[in-house]
């Protein structure tokens, strides 16, 4: 990062006018061996005051807090997968990289600014000098960076990552820090005001934020590129996306540039600034062969791969047989199945007959293409190919016998976990009962909705019963979802019910196409809770096959249980209380 | 208080610098030795000019400067008589951020007194010398317009330099201050030149043993301040009425006129001349109407 | 020269005064540096020739330098102020306001410029000339998420020039309106309106251009009015500059929170509007309590 041989070599020249130096007394190269030593240890005493002082600085405190901040922000909530998180705490650097070229130009241009040129030029150490002294002195900021690391990578294990962090992209993020802060120090010793540097860190953001107006393989070579991928929904790490060794390089290439920029507006020594030309032009020709891998394409088979392992999951997937429900999960993620057992074995465990497709609880994904970012270089055919397999991919439609759970969005810790598992609970219960969650194409065609409603079916209050036995939720959070709204059926109002994790889609694969649950089925079931869990299963086995069809209504089951129906009153939105609703978009009844 | 070619440390020749049309120095040769000398002159003389050429700050058109037998045009050493060097410009801007301590500390680092032992010592040793001690930690945003001018003072006394050149370092200063100021310069250790600029002459008459006044970018005279009051002997009379010939009059509690003027009436009563005398009339001589 | 002792550095002792003849050119301009000097020591300490010289200062001068001043002064407006004036806002207060550092022509055409890269982005983006979002979640040009740079640039946009509108570190001549007896606080209150104004017009032309806003930028009102009245309020408080950057910063992080999170335009709807109104009305009645604290030295 500093330029071969530093600016202050000047001492060589005392042996050109020995004259001089004869008369002053001291022998030439005395004095020029002297002053060299001299001059390297003031400038790394200057080094050490100008790193303090940058490592204390409001702006750079500030940049560290914002960053990791924002890396937990960013991280929080779901599984991290770490080719993904790796690139996440990189966003935090940025923003420490934005506060530190900030900084540094105030440091660079602090004698312009303040009016001490005068003076700073009467000082044995020249302009050159103190400009590599800011610029050593950057490793001040080292440290800030490297907390910045270690805090993203201590929030990322706390969440239960997948994979192993890359530590290129890790370094490639000190690297950018460091490649902002010599460019503060090459702005600030041009322009001392102090709004240059807010402007040089405007350009530094918005060429981050604005990188997916580059299309394809452009958006890696902006100094970070933020989230304009799909690194997050990958099952497993793809070699060349995002190319991280080669942007590392990048960005030292482009520190080296930053750094020479600098050097050459203090240096004045003709042999100095040659070596630094030399310098820049190695450090271009860097820039250019690493935009060049980085632009490559990604290999074919590589892609291939891939697009194979999302529209045919079984292909890679090592699948398990627990208690006769296959599970298949992409290789790394083993941790999450006794996350995903706990719910369908408790809800199998009050099952009293279980249906004869066995149920498959699959991991999948969905890519979607056409991705520039992914396909870049490849072919039009290639690209269609893999559109086409794509479509196959088993996320994109949902099945009766399968739940699928996708990659990038399962939660972590908390409530959220706890939301998920009622989801997939819930989804047992529904295959369980024979209910599916899925419409025919032309229900789709013809309805606003996603979903249908199984309305006054009596297994619907059964498989939430089953949910709720099998996951223990808080009562709160299931009264919680009771105004959650009506919808229109069949020209009557219904009141829905909003189930744990249904406020965004659920957590499942593909979302939003559960089947809408109603007020009435949960009360009903609710009321099923409070009744001897043996008792009511002894009833259900008695006649499963009446229950589970599609004909028993809710009635029967709540006369069967010897509970009163519960009476839900659906009012009409707005001021036109009761009658009949004005015919609006309805939704359709689950029949299969 | 003599002087000899031997013991001038410090020779200028010849200097000119203009600025654009306007003529700062003009031809302007000067000798200091050890010891204090005053730059004497008005606003727009030149001191400044002058004085940032003898701290290598900026270089004149044609002439040539001689520190401890150190050119500045040679880079090398520039950089040897920068390393003897202190100076204080006219109007220091600060880092107003920055606490004392730790200004002087970053200004010590610049000298290149890279032990850090022996900085902490200067750093202490300045501001007992400029009476800040108890205000070594607080900001320099913090200080009064006089404190921040001993603290230039300070700066430049740091490295215990030959040669210290102080761009008016009386400005802002109270009677008080400037009493310790002048007991400052003469404890120095090491016996250093010293030249400071001024345009009043009462700082010349207390403090400087050698003057140079400047007027009009150039030297019009060399001496001590006793020989600079001796130029307008036989220029200053007494007068019972006022006398128009004369170039200012002051008139006495005791009702009688004080003259000072190029031609005397051939009776008048000649008076002691001040240096301020000595000045006024060769300032009228250079021009300086 | 025999060695004296330090020669007398001058002879004009506080027994002494100046001749005539030399204070009227000393009060016509016409005496060398040196003298000047020497004159102006003496008269630092003797108040027989201060009076003295205020006989001898030419009043044709004084009158002359009056007249130029007048005249300049009298420099006939613009249309703008002609119609200003007409409104009946008194001539005084009208070159008070003219002078707000918000309405020179820089800050108008720097606040024009941010507006016009975010507008133009943010309308690029609608039109589809730019691909906007990327992500797998088709962001098309009918996501509300696109207006976010738009709807948390402006009201800063705002903030920003009414702050400069009473920040001393904008205002060369604030130490003078500081000592000038024209109160503070209506000062302050007539240019934090006129920065209003001047910031509000651009923001909601750039609002206009951008397609498919809607009632976004009546909607920009409330919040623009609460933010400038909240830094204002602060401002008797704490210390201006961090009041209006805490201003700034209590916008943009829930601004930021919001954007990031399900609903973006969340921070304009009604509930928003509320809050935004009961700030403002909170914050003015804390400004007129405090106005006080703009009259004496407030601006550190």
């Amino acid at each position: 990062m500093t330029a071969a041989d530093g600016g202050p070599a000047a001492g060589g020249t005392a042996t050109a006018s020995t004259g001089r130096a004869d008369s002053s007394g001291d022998g030439g190269p005395a004095v020029s061996a002297r002053s060299r030593h001299d001059r390297l240890q003031t400038v790394l005493a200057l080094a050490r005051v100008e790193a303090s002082m940058l490592l204390r600085s409001v702006l750079v405190v500030a940049g560290l807090l914002a960053g990791g901040f924002a890396i937990w922000f960013i991280v929080q909530l779901r599984k991290p997968l770490w080719w993904n998180a790796s690139w996440q705490i990189g966003v935090g650097q940025l923003i420490l990289a934005l506060t530190v070229l900030a900084a540094a130009q105030l440091a660079a241009g602090r004698a312009r600014r303040d009016g001490m040129t005068d003076l700073y030029g009467s000082f044995p150490v020249s302009g050159g000098a103190r400009s590599v002294g800011h610029l050593l002195g950057l490793a001040g900021v080292v440290p800030a960076s490297l907390l910045l690391v270690g805090a993203g990578v201590a929030i990322v294990q706390a969440l239960g990552p997948i994979g192993v962090p890359s530590a290129t992209v890790l370094a490639a993020g000190l690297l950018l820090v460091l490649a902002a802060g010599a460019a503060g120090v090459a702005i600030g010793t041009r322009f001392s005001h102090p709004l240059a540097g807010v402007l040089g860190a405007l350009v530094l953001f918005l060429s981050s934020a604005t990188s997916h107006v580059a299309t394809g393989s452009g958006i890696w070579l902006v100094p970070w590129q933020v989230g304009q991928d799909q690194l997050g929904a990958l099952p497993f790490p793809l070699a060349g996306y995002p190319p991280g060794a080669a942007h590392a390089m990048e960005l030292a290439a482009i520190a080296v540039l930053a750094a020479v920029a600098a050097l050459f507006l203090t240096i004045r020594r003709a042999r100095t600034r040659v070596g630094l030309a030399a310098a820049a032009a190695a450090a271009v020709a860097l820039v250019c062969v690493t935009g060049v891998v980085q632009a490559s394409p990604i290999p074919a088979d590589s892609l291939s791969h891939l697009m194979r392992a999302v529209a045919e999951p079984t292909s890679v997937q090592p699948c398990t047989v627990a208690n006769q429900v296959r599970y298949c999960l992409y290789p790394g993620f083993g941790d999450v199945l006794p996350s995903l057992e706990a719910p369908v074995d408790g809800v199998l465990a009050h099952l009293p007959v279980r249906p004869d497709q066995r149920l498959t609880v699959m991991q999948v994904t969905t890519l979607s293409l056409p991705d520039t970012t992914l396909t870049h270089g490849h072919s039009q055919r290639e690209i269609a190919e893999w559109t086409a397999e794509l479509q196959r991919a088993p996320g994109t439609g949902a099945a009766a016998s399968a739940i699928y759970l996708p990659v990038e969005s399962w939660p972590t810790a908390g409530g959220a976990l706890a939301d998920a598992h009622f989801d997939i609970a819930l989804a047992a219960a529904e295959w369980a009962v024979h209910l599916a969650p899925t419409m025919t194409a032309s229900q789709i065609n013809s309805s606003h909705f996603a979903s249908c409603i199984p309305l006054d079916q009596a297994r619907e209050p059964i498989a939430i019963w089953l949910a709720i036995l099998a996951t223990h939720p808080s009562a709160a959070e299931l009264n919680a979802g009771l105004g959650a709204g009506i919808t229109e059926v069949s020209n009557t109002w219904v009141a829905a019910w909003a189930y744990p994790g249904s406020q965004i889609g659920g957590y499942l694969s593909p979302g939003g196409t559960a089947p809408t649950t109603t007020a009435v089925g949960y009360l009903l079931a609710r009321e099923m809770t409070r009744l001897p869990p043996q008792q009511v299963t002894r009833i259900l086995t008695a006649s499963w096959t009446r229950w589970t069809n599609l004909r028993s209504t809710d009635a029967q089951l709540a006369a069967a249980l010897g509970i009163r129906l519960p009476h839900v009153s659906a009012s009409a939105p707005g001021p036109a209380a009761g009658g009949t609703p004005a015919p609006g978009p309805q939704q359709p009844v689950c029949t299969s | 208080m003599t002087v000899s070619a031997r013991t001038a440390t410090v020779e200028a020749t010849g200097l000119s610098r203009r600025y654009g049309i306007t003529r700062a120095l003009d031809s302007a040769d000067l000798t200091l030795d050890r010891g204090v000398t005053g730059l004497l002159g008005p606003n727009g003389a030149g001191k400044t000019t002058l004085l940032s050429i003898l701290a290598t700050v900026s270089e004149p058109d044609a002439g040539r400067v001689s520190a401890f037998g150190l050119d500045p045009s040679d880079p090398a050493e520039r950089v040897e008589i920068r390393r003897r060097l202190g100076y204080l410009p006219q109007e220091l801007g600060y880092h107003r951020h920055f606490t004392v301590a730790g200004f002087l500390d970053y200004v010590a680092i610049l000298k290149e007194i890279t032990d850090r032992r022996r900085r902490a010592e200067e750093v202490a040793r300045v501001l007992a010398a400029i009476g800040l001690e108890d205000r070594a930690s607080s900001r320099i945003r913090a200080l009064s317009g006089g404190m921040r001018q001993r603290l230039g003072i300070a700066q430049a006394l740091l490295g215990q330099p030959d040669l210290l050149i102080l761009d008016e370092p009386t400005a802002g200063l109270d009677p008080e201050q400037r009493l310790r100021f002048r007991e400052l310069l003469s404890d120095l250790p090491g016996d250093p030149v010293i030249v400071l600029s001024t345009h009043q002459a009462d700082d010349i008459a207390a403090i400087c043993p050698q003057v140079i006044v400047l007027l009009r970018g150039r030297v019009r005279f060399t001496g001590t301040p006793a020989e600079l009051a001796a130029t307008a002997a036989g220029k200053v009379w007494a007068a019972d009425q006022r006398d128009s010939s004369g170039h200012l009059s002051w008139r006495g509690g005791d009702g009688r006129w004080r003259h000072i003027g190029e031609q005397p009436p051939a009776s008048a009563e000649l008076v002691a001349p001040t240096v301020e005398d000595g000045y006024l009339l060769l300032s009228n001589a250079a021009g300086e109407r | 020269m025999t060695s004296q002792p330090a020669p007398a550095a001058s002879a004009a002792g506080a027994d002494q005064h100046a001749a005539a003849e030399t204070l009227a050119s000393y009060a016509a301009g016409t005496v060398g540096p040196v003298v000047v000097w020497s004159v102006e020591r003496h008269l630092a300490g003797c108040a027989s020739c201060r009076e003295a010289l205020s006989a001898h200062v030419d009043a044709r001068r004084l009158a002359r330098n009056r007249s130029v001043v007048l005249v300049l002064a009298a420099a006939p407006d613009g249309r703008l102020r002609r119609l200003i004036r007409r409104c009946g806002v008194p001539d005084h207060l009208l070159r008070l306001m003219a002078a707000t550092p918000s309405l020179r022509l820089s800050w108008l055409l720097s606040v024009a410029g941010v507006l016009a890269v975010v507008a133009g982005g943010t309308a690029a983006a609608r039109y589809g000339w730019i691909p906007a979002g990327g992500r797998r979640v088709a962001a098309g040009p009918g996501d509300p998420a696109l207006l976010v740079p738009l709807l948390v640039v402006a009201p800063l946009l705002v903030l920003a020039g009414v702050a400069a509108a009473y920040l001393p570190m904008f205002d060369p001549a604030s130490q003078l309106a500081a000592a000038a007896p024209y109160s503070g606080f209506k000062l302050l209150l007539a240019r934090a309106v006129c920065a209003l104004i001047a910031a509000l017009i651009p923001a909601v032309g750039a609002m206009l251009v951008v397609p498919g806003t809607g009632w976004l930028p009546a909607a920009l009102l409330l919040p623009s009015l609460a933010l400038c009245s909240f830094a204002l309020a602060a401002a008797t408080v704490v210390d201006p500059r961090a009041a209006a950057i805490a201003a700034g910063v209590l916008w943009l992080l829930p601004a930021v929170f919001l954007a990031t999170s399900s609903a973006p335009l969340a921070v304009l709807q009604w509930h928003a509007q509320y809050v935004c109104a009961a700030v403002l009305c909170a914050c003015a009645a804390v400004l007129c309590a405090r106005r006080d604290r703009f009259e004496l030295g407030w601006m550190r």
